[in-house]
């Protein structure tokens, strides 16, 4: 199974920062407390740092004056620092610590001094045993108490977070006075680092990611303890910064900090050591070792620390130097990186790799995964030029489209060609854009983007009006409460175009528009749709646009027209029918919209993917010695709304390629071939968006498809001669549309990455999934395509089976008996069933017939009744002449279908349509009948012999004063309708 | 009683369990009835026992490997049922359903139809309960492979010539023949239903729809008429029922209808050439509806759900699907004027229908006679494998014409000798029978 890889991926970032200060006790006399207040306005401070790092948890201060006051409070208030001023009225700040680790012992508690330094405090902390409590200077700078903040949490942090890639600065100094000088100073610079990635975040989980992933600062005050802050965390250190005098093995030793060094350099070879020292003879000692140095007494300390860390800590921009150090490049962010290492010369791009400076760099942007990849890499061992590639790889690896796996913020300044998911908003993406992302996450962090070389994996460009703009727009022009009152759709959809998108979003429309060149698909993403349990699969509308009229205002307005429209459509009639059904309300329902490319080429005036397809990991109608489990998928030619129409397209099991779908003859193949296909209309620009989503849609002949080069990838030829199919088209004669050049003879890894993909997305929901894909196959090379993710959801598989057996199948008190029925258990609370009389039925009449199921359905929606239907051919068929072409809401009562045949109407069984999709989500009951195989009848006479209590010109409505009993079962697909009992 | 009824009895016992076998055999014993008042000489040889013992049953096991690599095991049967006018000829049918039972009623039955055909072939049949739905081409090559391991001892180009019948086509009849050539190390026409460039004959697919016109045209010709100018309805779109409407064409009629599923397309200006060649590709090509063709074409007529028989007509052509003439359309057939109905499809008039034919006397040709172009064509290819020849379209067409002529011929006179004048079942069902048990006859207890 390949989903641990995936998942693996998706752990570290949730977790990081999970300790917190969120309560400081602060204590301090009033006359410091006037200082702090007067001065600077600590929690101001503390608050505008923290906003201005975007960090969610600002800490809440409380001041007390007295010892006395801190250790009441600390009874009754959970507090996670105690901040406290040397000088407390009532008590000594040793005695005043000690009390607060008798009340808690792990608290932290920091002491601040503004003046001279109480060198029995500091003692007394050095020898204590917790290792956190500090005193600090206090410069009368709240720098200090930010840091201290900081420290705190980091020392908490840092054994999970460094688990997840966190980088790790050593401060090794034992000198308050220079700590509370360094840390504040080394947090800055941090600061100014972490602004700039944030800054270049693409989403606001991206930038919680960078912002949470900021490197730590671990402060060592002795040798020892450096020693085991570099044990511990070795493979994060970024960089060191140290103190040459400090102890050593219970003494003060002078040379410490050069003993640090050279072990450090003993096992990390390429991280930066900065030495600091008031000793300027020591400057000497570690230029000697090539160490950085600092001398403490500089004017300009601040600004020296600052350009070392920026230097060597691969902080700020990555400048490219040759040896002698002149500059050659400056890179701002990964994009430039990668450029400029595709051109930088050798010796500038050795200088750099030889000193780790890309992984360096690359781990001091949080860039992890790519960091570890160079780091242990030697740069000895390749020649210049495989060094340039191995780094460019590497770094394509994230610049390259798809593969961040991210879901981008929309900004018109930074639409960025190789970002292709983008969402506008801050509300939900809803459902169908959900599974989109999640599985461009997925693609992302797999390989399997790549995997298949000669047909990569992605996702089309997509963009995505989160819940929130549909809220303000339904707000902002007074549409719900109108809305809900409305019975007409059509009344409810001209009032919804005649409102107007906020001014923002139609700025950011035309912006996107600007560079979507391409023909789009405005989808619905509803809160509710597609939806672990609930599937409103074909319940709202899809809207595709040529998207190519020359005026970019007509443009505009034909996507903002499609959006408006979907909006509107939560509010028609069937999708109210069908929440209402499923026990939601409407005002739990929000849409968002999903704006995608349309995947395919145009050739003259349509446009169209080679392949679409559905697949499925759970499959109802195996054959031969197929399993459920082994999935299935259907392929057709053209846009995908062939397969959703359920018209003929080519079935197959993705575990099993080559095996040909239950025909019994190559001629029954020919028959059962698709014929014809739907394209997108790009020969007019100026489309009105209709009812009808088919309004930009055309249905074409597959020798459309022939003279555009596309048949040539995926269709065969029938002989009639010879009576068998041949996989090519070199001779003209029928085409088979059978994909045997990628099924059978491998052109294409399609059926590895449907299984792939099915297989992953099972693991991920947990249930079995419906994928949606279209597939463009170049027509000069059939061996090269795209394989173009479209959307997934969850599917619905009965496990509890009730047990019928075949002898039930010919009791004599049966309606009807079927041996291909779906759903599963008993349903017996149907009173009423409404047929097709047989002897009405005409096909030219389908069309009619759903119009008085429509009048009948609405009755029953009155009642709250529910109903049995039976008819001929197939239910909620797009083509007349294969049954009642019946919409959803026509029938939104009916929890029982039947589907007959008849001697002048032969169709084969949906298989999932959408419609059939939700039945099955509704728990809905199935009964294929062909009568002429056993086990399936339909007791006609009987039925037609039972009193009516209405009739139309075509159906008749029997209602039963006790129950009809159905009973389905789901393991077997048998399913029987009983006669009300006495 | 009766030998006949004597012989039934016997069947029954000999082959218990065997339904369809019975079944045919009692039509056709029933059917020869008036023959065998004549011919005491067939009861005195044991004709009838012979007739009905197949002279050779093979049953064989054909184990094989499926792409899992799982064990496969299915039966396979050979009937060589009667060589008394020519080595077995009969097709392969692979279907979950095959047993012995319904392969030697299929057996019987194909004695009776190449009889008929009046070329030199016997009758057989064979086949398994293998189902080639939903398996890969490697596995029914497979398949097909092991089945022919066993079969190709048993089978030649002068002992027996399987061709292909439900679940056989192009694709099996190549597996098939592959093996066979391997195995036999010689290339001869064992099978029929080959390809085109090794060994196939041209006219396959229309040869069943021209056969039940000149098998009409022969019947017109018995009262001196032709098909030229007749109004033809023809019922069905496919294979058969487009050669049909070529054929009639060519011979001067006039085709009014096709149909489909759906219903009826009534054209009354008459199916042309142009309009046929629109048919195929709505058909063939395009796998449409035949209301398209109404559609398509002004003056044409769409008659939903019903079939074409309440068109006035002069001939009507069945070419669609058993049982699409119930004896009210027969009965309104004939009350619109109707008189020549020549069956391209199999069983098409229900008995009821055959029976109101048969006592109006019009002229019907039953689908054992009518479309006997189809089998003749696979005849057709076992010659042209013997003469290692391979002849034109024309040439074909030429022979098939002639083939229908004398099956014509015989059905005729048989059914005058048997003063029943145009009754051509019955002529069919004795001439075929009389052709073959008097070859039995000639070649002595054998």
């Amino acid at each position: 199974m390949l989903i641990a890889p995936y998942e693996s991926r998706f752990k570290g970032f949730h977790d990081l920062i999970q300790h917190r200060v969120r309560e400081i006790l602060l204590v301090s006399t009033l006359y410091d407390a006037y200082v702090l207040e007067e001065d600077h306005n600590l929690s101001e401070r503390l608050f505008s740092e923290y906003v201005q790092l975007d960090l969610r948890f600002v800490p809440r201060i409380t001041r007390v004056s007295t010892g006395q006051e801190a250790l009441s409070r600390l009874a009754i208030k959970p507090f996670d620092l105690v901040l406290c001023m040397t000088r407390l009225p009532d008590m000594g700040a040793l005695e005043f610590r000690a009390a607060v680790k008798k009340k808690r012992s792990s608290l932290p508690v920091m002491f601040l001094t503004y003046d001279a330094l109480d060198t029995q405090l500091r003692e007394s902390l050095q020898q204590a045993s917790s290792g956190l409590d500090r005193v600090f200077y206090w410069f009368r700078d709240t720098n200090v108490l930010t840091s201290i903040v900081k420290h705190v949490e980091d020392s908490w942090n840092a054994p999970s977070d460094t688990r997840a890639g966190v980088q790790v600065i050593l401060l090794v100094e034992d000198s308050p006075r220079y700590y509370s000088l360094f840390l504040p100073l080394i947090y800055t610079e941090i600061l100014t680092q972490t602004q700039r990635l944030i800054s270049e975040g693409v989403n606001d989980f991206h930038r919680l990611q960078r912002m949470r992933a900021r490197p730590k600062i671990l402060l060592a005050e002795t040798l020892n303890q450096a020693r085991r802050i570099l044990r511990l965390y070795r493979r994060n250190i970024i960089g060191i910064i140290s103190d040459v005098r400090f102890p050593a093995g219970g003494e003060l030793d002078a040379r410490a900090g050069l003993q640090l060094a050279e072990e450090v350099r003993g096992m990390l070879r390429d991280v930066p050591v900065l030495l600091q020292s008031s000793e300027l003879e020591n400057r000497r000692l570690a230029h000697q070792a090539d160490l950085g140095f600092l001398f403490k007494g500089s004017d300009n300390l601040g600004g020296e620390l600052r350009a070392f860390i920026q230097e060597n800590f691969g902080f700020g921009d990555f400048v490219f130097r040759y040896p002698d150090r002149r500059e050659v490049a400056r890179a701002r962010n990964l994009h430039e990186l990668h450029q400029a290492v595709s051109w930088v010369p050798d010796e500038s791009l050795l200088f750099h790799a030889e000193r780790n400076h890309f992984s360096i760099w690359l781990r001091a942007r949080t860039e992890f995964a790519l960091a570890e990849e160079l780091r242990p890499k030697r740069v000895g061992d390749y020649s210049a030029q495989q060094v340039r590639e191995i780094i460019l790889n590497c770094l394509a690896s994230v610049t390259t489209p798809a593969r961040d796996g991210a879901v981008h913020d929309f900004a018109p300044d930074r639409l960025q060609a190789d970002n292709n998911f983008h969402k506008l908003g801050t509300g939900s993406m809803g459902g169908k854009a959900r599974g989109l992302a999640f599985m461009h996450a997925l693609l992302a962090r797999s390989q399997l983007v790549e995997r298949f070389g000669n047909m990569p994996v992605g996702i089309p460009n997509t963009f995505v009006l989160c819940t929130d703009v549909f809220e303000r727009f339904v707000a902002d022009n007074s549409l719900r409460d109108w809305a809900l009152a409305q019975d007409d759709d059509e009344v409810i959809a001209a009032r919804f175009q005649q409102a107007q998108l906020p001014k923002g979003i139609r700025n950011d429309l035309r912006s996107l528009l600007s560079s979507a060149s391409y023909p789009l698909a405005v989808r619905s993403s509803s809160l509710l749709e597609d939806n672990q349990t609930l599937p409103f699969a074909g319940i709202y509308s899809t809207y595709m646009l040529p998207n190519n009229h020359p005026d970019p205002d007509v443009r505009q307005r034909q996507v903002c027209n499609a959006i408006k429209r979907i909006y509107a459509s939560i509010f028609f009639r069937g999708p109210r029918e069908y929440i209402k059904n499923t026990g939601y309300r409407i005002d739990e329902e929000r849409m968002a919209v999903v704006i995608q490319q349309i995947v395919g080429r145009s050739h003259g005036d349509i446009h169209y993917p080679t392949i679409s397809g559905v697949a499925r990991s759970y499959n109802y109608y195996p054959f031969a010695d197929l399993k459920p489990e082994d999935g299935t998928a259907s392929l057709a030619l053209g846009l995908g709304k062939t397969i959703v129409d359920s018209e003929r397209v080519f079935h197959f099991c993705p575990n099993h390629p080559h095996l040909n779908p239950p025909f019994a003859s190559a001629q029954e193949f020919l028959e059962n071939t698709q014929a014809r296909f739907f394209a997108l209309d790009i020969g007019n620009s100026d489309v009105r968006i209709a009812t009808e989503e088919e309004f930009s849609l055309r249905r074409l002949p597959i020798e459309r498809a022939e003279r555009d080069g596309t048949l040539q990838a995926i269709a065969s030829t029938w002989f009639p001669g010879e009576q068998l199919i041949r996989d090519h088209m070199m001779t003209p004669g029928p085409r088979v549309v059978r994909f045997a050049q990628i099924l059978k003879y491998e052109t294409l890894p399609l059926p590895e990455v449907v299984q792939e993909l099915l297989e992953v997305g099972e693991a991920s929901f947990g249930s079995p999934v419906e994928i949606e894909f279209a597939v463009d196959v170049d027509p000069r090379d059939m061996y090269r395509g795209s394989f173009n993710f479209l959307q997934i959801r969850p599917m619905q598989v009965d496990e509890h089976v009730s047990d019928l057996s075949r002898s039930a199948l010919s009791a004599d008190d049966l309606i009807c008996s079927s041996i291909q029925a779906m759903g599963n258990g008993s349903y017996t609370d149907l009173h009423d069933l409404v047929y097709v009389s047989p002897e009405r039925f005409d096909i030219l009449s389908t069309r009619q017939i759903a119009m008085e199921l429509d009048a009948l359905n609405r009755q029953f929606i009155e009642q709250e009744r529910n109903y049995i239907l039976l008819g001929f051919g197939r239910w909620a068929t797009s083509d007349p002449s294969l049954g009642v072409p019946v919409r959803w809401q026509q029938v939104s009562q009916a929890r029982i279908f039947v589907e007959a045949d008849r001697h002048d109407l032969w169709v084969e069984p949906s298989q999932g349509s959408h419609f059939f999709q939700n039945m099955l989500a509704l728990r809905l009951g199935y009964l294929f009948i062909k009568e002429s195989r056993e086990g399936n009848r339909v007791d006609w006479s009987w039925l037609q012999a039972q009193p009516a209590v209405q009739e139309t010109e075509h159906l008749r409505h029997l209602r039963f004063e006790r129950p009809l009993l159905v009973e389905i079962d789901g393991r077997s697909s048998r399913g029987l309708i009983r006669r009300p009992v006495g | 009683m009766s030998y006949t009824n004597d012989m039934m009895d016997l069947v029954i016992r000999k082959n218990p369990a065997e339904k369809e076998f019975h079944q045919a055999v009692k039509e056709v014993l029933d059917s020869l009835a008036p023959l065998f008042e004549r011919r005491a000489d067939y009861r005195n040889a044991r004709l009838l026992e012979r007739f009905c013992e197949p002279e050779r049953v093979l049953m064989f096991r054909v184990p094989w490997v499926n792409d899992r690599g799982g064990f496969e095991v299915n039966r396979g049967f050979r009937i060589e049922f009667n060589s008394a006018i020519g080595p077995y000829k009969g097709g392969l049918r692979f279907h979950p359903t095959v047993n012995l039972g319904i392969l030697k009623f299929l057996a019987f039955e194909q004695i009776l139809k190449n009889s008929l055909t009046t070329l030199p072939m016997g009758g057989g049949k064979g086949g398994s309960d293998f189902d080639p739905k939903g398996k890969s081409d490697n596995e029914v090559m497979r398949f097909c492979q092991s089945f022919m391991t066993e079969l190709w001892r048993h089978i030649g180009q002068d002992t027996d010539v399987p061709a292909g019948d439900i679940g056989v086509g192009g694709r099996e009849i190549g597996f098939m023949f592959g093996q066979y050539k391997r195995l036999a190390n010689e290339f001869t026409g064992v099978l029929t239903g080959k390809g085109l460039n090794w060994g196939g004959s041209l006219i396959r697919p229309e040869a069943t729809g021209y056969g039940s016109v000149y098998f009409a045209q022969n019947m017109l010709k018995t009262r001196g008429e032709s098909l030229e100018d007749k109004i033809c309805t023809v019922s069905g779109s496919g294979n058969v029922a487009q050669y049909t409407v070529e054929k009639v064409n060519a011979l001067g009629g006039k085709v009014v209808t096709l149909s489909d599923s759906g219903g009826t397309v009534y054209d009354p200006a008459g199916i042309d050439a142009e309009k046929l060649a629109y048919v195929m590709d709505l058909k063939n090509v395009r796998r449409g509806r035949i209301t398209e063709y109404a559609e398509k074409f002004p003056g044409v007529e769409y008659r939903a759900g019903v079939r074409p028989w309440g068109i006035k007509c002069d001939c009507a052509f069945p070419s669609a699907t058993q049982n699409e003439i119930s004896p009210e359309e027969g009965a309104e057939l004939l009350a619109n004027g109707c008189y020549v109905v020549s069956e391209g499809a199999n069983m098409p008039s229900t008995p009821g229908a055959v029976d109101l034919f048969v006592e109006k006397k019009i002229l019907f040709g039953p689908g054992k006679a009518a479309n006997a172009g189809g089998v003749a064509v696979s005849g057709l290819e076992m010659s042209q494998n013997s003469l290692r020849l391979g002849w034109t379209r024309e040439e074909v067409d030429q022979r098939l014409q002639g083939i229908m002529e004398a099956v014509h011929k015989t059905c005729f006179e048989t059914a005058l000798d048997f003063d029943a004048k145009d009754n051509l079942v019955l002529g069919a069902n004795i001439g075929g029978f009389i052709k073959v048990a008097d070859a039995m006859m000639d070649q002595g207890l054998v």
